[in-house]
């Protein structure tokens, strides 16, 4: 009776063709960024290209609109998130209960997730927030004040707001959920012990929703930090750079300047960006795996 | 009724409309901008606003008279249907393999996928941008549907393999005691069984391919564009054309709108990566 | 039907080896049971038959032919799953002709011999339904019904009537021994319950820890238990056992009453006395019989209605278990006197291994 070898398994194979196809458009661009980042390479003059070395990464350092766009997304960021998940416990939990209607007002607060960037960002520039013949506007005379230019006078807190609006239904969307599977009776149980709504809500319910808040900051950071259409369909970026992010930033010099060596460099940062926030998504999630 | 309980009923009456309140906020743009649609370029820009108005359908007949508007359309339809299914096609076995084959590397496999998902589309736009030129695929369908799919191919893969991890291992095990090969066994009872959760992906892939405005945006000029580079024409100063701005983007997003409605609550699986459920 | 022998099979998950080199001979036509503690491996050694899971060493020989490389689609076993493993989105015909339908058989064979296992199991009126729309028992039925439909060579059972309230219990294990009889065919069944092991089997296998501690008839088991596991798992309540000090003519209890065992030199010290409760008898203290008469306290009395369980506390021996009538009066709290007599007991050496039983009455 000798040892059995472990039978082959070749269902394993099937994965393939994703880890592959996932390898080539991760590993073969990210590497031709690298090397682009090395070269001075402007798509208007290809003959001319060389290697500079480290140029790129100086130059974009000391490119005045880099810092100002890593403000900026940094700001953008920050608030979207600090809004989204301030705004979406609030909300989740003020319809967590059943009321006429219920259904409906769920549709509605999901909604604009479903729109498209473009159109959410045109609409709220256009048909809302436009100082002489949009619905804001109209509100402010109506109260005797002198309509705000939104996009002209505060361009990013414009952005922030748009892009708040399309994100808070996620995070409302994500709450409502994690808030039906609280345990309705600790809830019955802290009430006889004399809690009152703001006890039951600041000593259950937030901590309940301690792990999901994580996940939404997580998983909103990652496409924050891409935020594109929105800014390129409203502000180009403007004026000046005040409401340029690090996309944009890179967008620029790649396909506005043809500075393919620049764009490389600003793409590296923004990789690198990307993955400190990253590791800590990785952590949760893997986390998760492991308690099934 | 004894004033305490008078109070929390005047309480909850607060409560529910300020639900309303928030819900009606929310949808406000929205409905603002569907109003807009159906009145004239004049009635659209006046001030102040006009509530009530005459009707018209004029923005969308001209809009769907011109060629331009089917077109990217169509652009959309393809783009956004082709991802899914390529995504389909390869995600399906890979989230078997995950899920009914693991090894000691299918976990840190998963993450690594995951870990492709957060890399910023402006980190490789320059290489995938040149990629493309040079294989003449610019401005194309195909690029758009290889790379649509490629980046939702990790939520694809998470969604099914959770949705899979969820069907209970012995009725697989009873089709191979029944006798059923591998192949067999997907077809005639993992696939029917996980039909609901399969259909979840392919929505969210659907929705997030339709919506999805970066590489749509700089990859496109004319003859692949979808609908969010059509809309995104309209940001132009020259003339506005709020009018036709509405109907065009009523017509994008509709679709998308209903479709998200319906499945909300599958998508959020997905969107978490199976971490909220 | 078919006849197995398994030898020297061993298993390991990750470090840690679950079946430690098992030999077993499963007869023709015999209704096996594989009885055990959880964890013992029993379920495993029926999914090592089933292919289900591979075997690290050993072999499985099925009528002669060796099957312990083949997948469990291609041994022509049937399994009926302890969760059942319905297929949710097919009819019960449509369950129960699955395989066959692989299979690739003719549709009215088929057809005829769906009919005919669910005339056996009274499932007609229920083929078009869904298994949602099944009760736990008839879900149960439906299990069985797609294991018969495949007349497969060996049925294996993983403790199918552990989901199954009490009532359906009783009901579904006299549809199973009927099945059997009828059938006649080669049962392999795991259970953790003794009751369906001894009612149910023609061979009971007892599983502890990976290894076969005792095979053999029910009633071979019971009265003559190869160790203290096999004494202690097989009767409800179970045996009670009381250690001995002393050597060879000079037995003693643990409270210094003198006990007479028949001396004899093979016989070792740290000796332990087993009792079943059917063993013992209350007696006055004043009456004459063998063996001896020990004082204790009723602690509790479970009154069953056809007999009676009492628990009697006596000093410095512990709780002794004592089944009597249903009528037997006592109170808890009352003193009462216990006969223990030696001829009616089993003896087992310091580590547990029985050295003789009591004549069978």
């Amino acid at each position: 009776m000798s040892a059995r070898k472990s039978k082959t398994h070749p269902e394993r194979l099937l994965a393939q063709p994703a880890i592959l196809m996932l390898f080539a458009w991760m590993i073969v661009p990210l590497l031709m960024t690298v090397y682009f980042s090395t070269q001075y390479f402007n798509l208007l003059y290809p003959k001319k290209s060389s290697f500079v070395g480290f140029e790129n990464f100086v130059y974009f350092f000391t490119y005045p609109s880099f810092w100002t766009s890593v403000v900026n997304t940094i700001l953008l960021v920050g608030s979207v998130l600090a809004i989204t998940v301030v705004c979406g416990v609030l909300i989740s939990v003020l319809v967590d209960q059943h009321f006429p209607g219920q259904g409906i007002v769920r549709m509605l607060l999901i909604s604009p997730f479903f729109v498209m960037p473009t159109v959410a960002a045109l609409a709220w520039k256009n048909l809302l927030m436009n100082p002489v013949s949009g619905f804001f506007a109209w509100v402010a005379q109506l109260f005797g004040l002198t309509p705000v230019n939104w996009f002209a006078d505060w361009p990013l807190l414009s952005v922030i707001f748009v892009v708040a609006w399309e994100w808070l239904p996620f995070a409302i969307l994500i709450f409502v959920t994690a808030l039906q599977s609280m345990d309705r009776e600790q809830k019955e149980a802290a009430q006889m012990d004399g809690a009152r709504t703001w006890d039951v809500f600041w000593h259950l319910t937030v901590p309940h929703l301690r792990r999901p808040i994580a996940v939404v900051v997580m998983v909103e950071a990652i496409f924050l930090l891409n935020v594109f259409a929105e800014i390129f369909v409203t502000t180009n970026g403007g004026p000046g750079d005040a409401t340029t992010n690090v996309p944009f930033v890179v967008y620029t010099q790649a396909l506005l300047e043809f500075d393919v060596g620049a764009a490389s460099a600003g793409g590296l940062v923004a990789v690198v960006l990307a993955n400190i926030v990253a590791v800590f998504l990785i952590r949760l999630i893997g986390k998760t795996l492991t308690e099934r | 009724m004894s004033p305490a309980k008078s109070r929390r009923k005047n309480l909850n009456a607060v409560r529910i409309v300020a639900a309303w309140a928030v819900g009606v906020a929310m949808f406000f743009p929205i409905f603002w901008m569907l109003l807009t649609s159906f009145k004239t370029e004049l009635d659209a820009f006046s001030m102040p606003p006009r509530f009530a108005f005459r009707p018209t359908l004029e923005n969308y007949e001209q809009i769907l008279a011109r060629a331009n508007y089917m077109h990217y359309a169509w652009n959309s339809v393809a783009t956004a249907g082709g991802a899914t299914i390529l995504g389909m096609l390869v995600a399906v076995p890979a989230a078997y393999a995950f899920a009914f084959h693991p090894t000691k590397r299918t976990r840190g496999t998963l993450l690594w996928m995951l870990s492709t998902k957060m890399l910023p589309g402006v980190g490789v736009l320059v290489p995938i941008y040149l990629i493309a030129r040079d294989t003449n695929l610019l401005d194309s369908r195909t690029a758009l549907v290889v790379i649509f799919a490629l980046t939702n191919l990790p939520i694809m893969v998470w969604m099914i393999y959770t949705y899979f991890r969820d069907v209970p291992m012995d009725i697989v095990e009873a089709a191979r005691m029944d006798g059923a090969s591998t192949w067999e066994a997907l077809r005639h009872v993992l696939l029917p069984v996980s039909r609901g959760g399969l259909a979840s992906t392919a929505l969210l892939c659907l929705i997030l391919s339709w919506n999805e405005s970066f590489w749509s945006l700089n990859l496109t000029t004319s003859n692949a564009a979808p609908l969010t580079a059509l809309v995104a024409s309209f940001s132009s100063p020259e003339g506005l054309f709020w009018a036709k701005l509405s109907a065009v983007s009523t017509l994008a997003c509709a679709p998308i709108l209903v479709l998200g409605w319906l499945s909300q609550k599958q998508l959020v699986r997905g969107l978490t990566f199976g971490a909220v459920k | 039907m078919a006849r197995l022998e398994i030898r020297s099979l061993r298993k390991r998950f990750d470090d840690t080896e679950v079946i430690k080199g098992v030999d077993l001979t499963v007869e023709e036509r015999e209704f096996c049971v594989f009885l055990g503690p959880s964890g013992c491996g029993k379920s495993t050694l029926l999914r090592l038959i089933a292919g289900l899971e591979d075997a690290d060493e050993g072999s499985m020989v099925l009528d002669g032919k060796d099957i312990t490389d083949l997948a469990a689609s291609d041994r022509n076993l049937a399994m009926v799953f302890q969760s059942y493993a319905l297929y949710p989105h097919m009819t019960v015909r449509q369950n129960m002709s699955f395989a066959l339908r692989l299979a690739k058989a003719e549709p009215a064979a088929i057809a005829q011999k769906v009919e005919r296992a669910a005339k056996i199991l009274a499932l007609d009126p229920l083929l078009e339904r869904k298994p949602g729309q099944l009760s736990g028992g008839q879900r149960q039925r439906v299990a069985i019904g797609r294991a018969i439909v495949r007349e497969p060579r060996i049925f294996l059972f993983d403790e199918p009537l552990s989901n199954l309230d009490a009532a359906l219990r009783v009901q579904m294990r006299l549809e199973i021994a009927r099945l059997h009889q009828e059938l006649k065919a080669t049962t392999i069944y795991v259970t953790h319950d003794q009751v369906e092991a001894m009612t149910l089997a023609d061979k009971v296998v007892i599983f502890n820890a990976g290894r076969i501690e005792q095979v053999g008839s029910p009633l071979d088991l019971y009265r003559q238990p190869a160790n203290r596991f096999v004494a202690s798992f097989l009767g409800m309540p179970p045996m009670t056992f009381l250690d001995l000090s002393g050597s060879n003519g000079a037995r003693r209890l643990a409270n210094g009453q003198a006990l007479e065992i028949p001396a004899s030199p093979s016989i070792p010290d740290g000796l332990a006395l087993g009792v079943r409760p059917e063993q013992l008898a209350f007696c006055e203290p004043g009456d004459a019989g063998a063996g001896v008469k020990l004082e204790g306290r009723l602690a509790v009395v479970e009154r069953l209605g056809s007999d009676t369980c009492a628990y009697v506390q006596v000093e410095k021996l512990g709780t002794l278990t004592v089944r009597t009538g249903g009528e037997y009066a006592g109170r808890a709290g009352a003193t009462v006197c216990v006969r223990l007599d030696p001829a009616r007991c089993h003896l087992f050496d310091a580590k547990g291994v029985a050295l003789s039983h009591p004549e069978a009455r």
